[in-house]
């Protein structure tokens, strides 16, 4: 078995799922095994849906990188939430509004109070909407 | 009247055994079996705690039970609480044969139960009881196996009957007891996630019956015997994404071919497609013929991200529990230490010192030893990578933040064969630990070395020291500079 290690960049913290399951937030690197992933994101707003990553090859200092980017809906949403008047009214985007409410496991996470980098913009790889393509050794 | 019961004897010896019994139960319809065990969500200031207890009969579970209790005895100062005990940190104990014994009985009851498991388990003379058990030609009669014996022993002096459902709940230990399937020669752990891949309840389970499975020594023992019910329930459920994605990927088998015969075996288990060999029953041996270290468990519990979910969601929040490796990954854990507990005897040959070539027996012990040994030290090897790599994330990464930044990781293992060779004394304890047989029981000099031994390997193992150390923790065995040197962490760096 040998041990591998993924960054999984995105806008805002988020979980990593591998396999449907989380396996730690984005913007950090993360431990694995080395394997073969299907990786996406809790919540909803990202492209692309998933990714199919044949994790290997990577270290600590040249980390796997994977980049997801934010769909139009979730860009929208966080312009409201930005926005510069207090009492504005947060709309929605159109694909937020025909999805389920979130269960808890797929609830962003809040940030620990251990202060989280920001990955340096040379390691984000070129996004990408084609599954198993994003990717690449930083 | 002699020759008569010469006959019965002869007759329930002939017949014994014929009738598979199999103990395991389907579950209902619609159901899973459900992790209910999770531990709290780690904090910085308490470390997370991994026990592996090899086999070994009574000596691996007298190891292991001196183990716990050093454990028990350092305590560590807790945020508004007593004084912690660092056996109150165990999260997961991985366990095979002998080491099973010590293991159940410590999920099962706790640390509070570490008294009692001296007279209940290690006094008594469980070899006599078994052995006159097995001459009961009654019991002959009834065509109980030997299995069937150890498993009665087992409930009459530690488990009184209870199931795997006693130990599934909030809070308690992660217990993986590990047996070897017979036939595929893989690791069959008691786990809920492995028993829905039979169809199997695991609530309903004896824990006897989990034990005995991991400590079926083969020739000794009679193989446990289970059904697959997946064969006629649990028919149209789905197979889980990570089988099926590790079936089907394009890369997996070249990338991690442990993980794809996992996820075949499961398949396999679960009736899924494209089986590799169909499973009607299954038949357990010992767990040390597939790993006697019993670090399988530990692996999976720390690796694997479709381990067992057994991790509570950060203090003030909600949500379901995670997996060790995402509290890595998200930073909860910076203290990590895996405790194996390697209960290997290694008694004089004289083989070694004949001109005479070695007779069959000789060659039998070799056969069944060496094979075990060799696939014993390729998995130590495999959590040496893991603990290494995690310890090197602690340390950080020029490329990035690491989520697991700051981790301490301690590599503690308890083997004879660390007593040291240059003191008089530690060589002389290492020879005599080394030569208490393989029995399901201990005599009274035996377990005062045993006990003798593995206080001392204990404490003076530099990552022990270190975990105390960093615990604050005093102890006047401590030395810091060996423990730093000893025990290095790339988070110091």
């Amino acid at each position: 078995m040998s041990v591998q290690y993924l960054l999984v960049t995105f806008q805002e913290q988020r979980g990593v799922l591998a396999d449907g399951v989380n396996v730690g937030p984005t913007n950090q690197i993360l431990v694995l095994q080395a394997d073969e992933y299907q990786i996406s994101l809790t919540g909803t707003g990202y492209a692309p849906a998933s990714q199919d990553v044949p994790l290997n090859g990577s270290s600590l200092v040249k980390p796997m990188v994977i980049a997801f980017t934010a769909t139009a809906a979730l860009e929208q949403v966080s312009g409201d939430l930005t926005a510069a008047k207090p009492a504005a009214k947060r709309k929605r985007a159109p694909a937020e509004r025909t999805k389920k409410p979130l269960d808890d496991d797929h609830k962003p996470k809040k940030t620990t109070p251990r202060a989280r980098k920001t990955p340096p913009a040379k390691t984000a790889a070129k996004p990408s909407t084609t599954r198993g393509k994003g990717k690449k050794n930083a | 009247m002699r020759s008569a019961a010469i006959a019965v004897l002869a007759f329930a010896t002939l017949f014994s055994g014929c009738a598979t019994r199999f103990e395991n139960h389907p579950l209902s319809a619609g159901q899973s079996n459900e992790e209910r065990r999770a531990i709290e969500s780690p904090s910085s200031d308490r470390p997370v705690i991994l026990v592996a207890i090899s086999g070994g009969g009574s000596r691996a579970a007298a190891l292991g039970w001196v183990v716990l209790r050093e454990l028990q005895r350092y305590r560590y100062a807790s945020a508004g609480d007593t004084p912690r005990p660092l056996v109150d940190d165990i999260a997961v104990v991985s366990s095979v044969s002998g080491g099973s014994v010590i293991a159940a009985s410590f999920a099962l009851n706790g640390a509070q139960g570490l008294d009692r498991f001296e007279s209940d388990f290690l006094t008594p003379d469980n070899t006599k009881t078994l052995g006159a058990g097995a001459l009961n030609p009654l019991r002959l009669l009834t065509g109980a196996s030997r299995s069937d014996l150890v498993e009665e022993l087992f409930d009459r002096q530690l488990f009184g009957g209870k199931t795997f459902a006693e130990l599934n709940r909030p809070n308690k230990p992660y217990l993986v007891l590990n047996a070897t399937d017979m036939i595929s020669g893989q690791v069959f752990a008691f786990t809920p996630q492995r028993f829905d891949d039979i169809c199997s309840d695991l609530d309903a389970q004896p824990i006897s019956s989990g034990v005995a499975a991991s400590a079926a020594v083969p020739l000794v023992f009679t193989p446990i015997a289970f059904r697959n019910h997946s064969v006629d329930q649990c028919v149209g459920r789905p197979i889980p994404l990570w089988v099926t994605n590790r079936l089907t990927g394009k890369y997996a088998p070249y990338l991690n071919v442990d993980a794809f015969k996992l996820a075949r075996y499961s398949n396999d288990l679960r009736r899924g497609q494209d089986r590799f060999r169909d499973i009607d029953y299954l038949y357990f041996l010992d767990g040390g013929l597939a790993d006697n270290l019993a670090i399988h468990g530990l692996i999976e519990a720390i690796s694997s991200p479709y381990a067992a979910q057994i991790v509570a969601p950060p203090r003030g929040t909600t949500g379901s529990p995670g997996t060790l490796l995402q509290a890595l990954n998200d930073g909860r854990i910076q203290k990590l230490a895996v405790v194996v507990v390697n209960a290997r005897a290694d008694p004089k040959d004289d083989a070694s010192t004949s001109p005479e070539r070695p007779g069959l027996f000789g060659m039998i012990n070799s056969v069944v030893s060496v094979p075990i040994d060799s696939a014993t030290s390729s998995v130590g090897a495999q959590i040496d990578t893991l603990l290494a790599a995690l310890n090197g994330a602690g340390g950080g990464s020029p490329s990035g933040a690491v989520g697991a930044a700051g981790l301490k990781v301690y590599r503690i293992v308890v083997d004879f064969d660390q007593l040291r060779v240059t003191d008089p004394q530690q060589r002389a304890l290492r020879d005599e630990a080394k030569q208490i047989p393989t029995l399901w029981t201990i005599t009274k000099p035996n377990l005062e070395t045993i006990d003798k031994a593995g206080k001392l390997l204990l404490r003076q193992h530099p990552c022990f020291q270190r975990l105390l150390g960093d615990m604050a923790i005093a102890a006047d065995f401590i030395d810091p500079a060996f423990a730093r040197a000893g025990c290095g962490q790339a988070s110091d760096r």
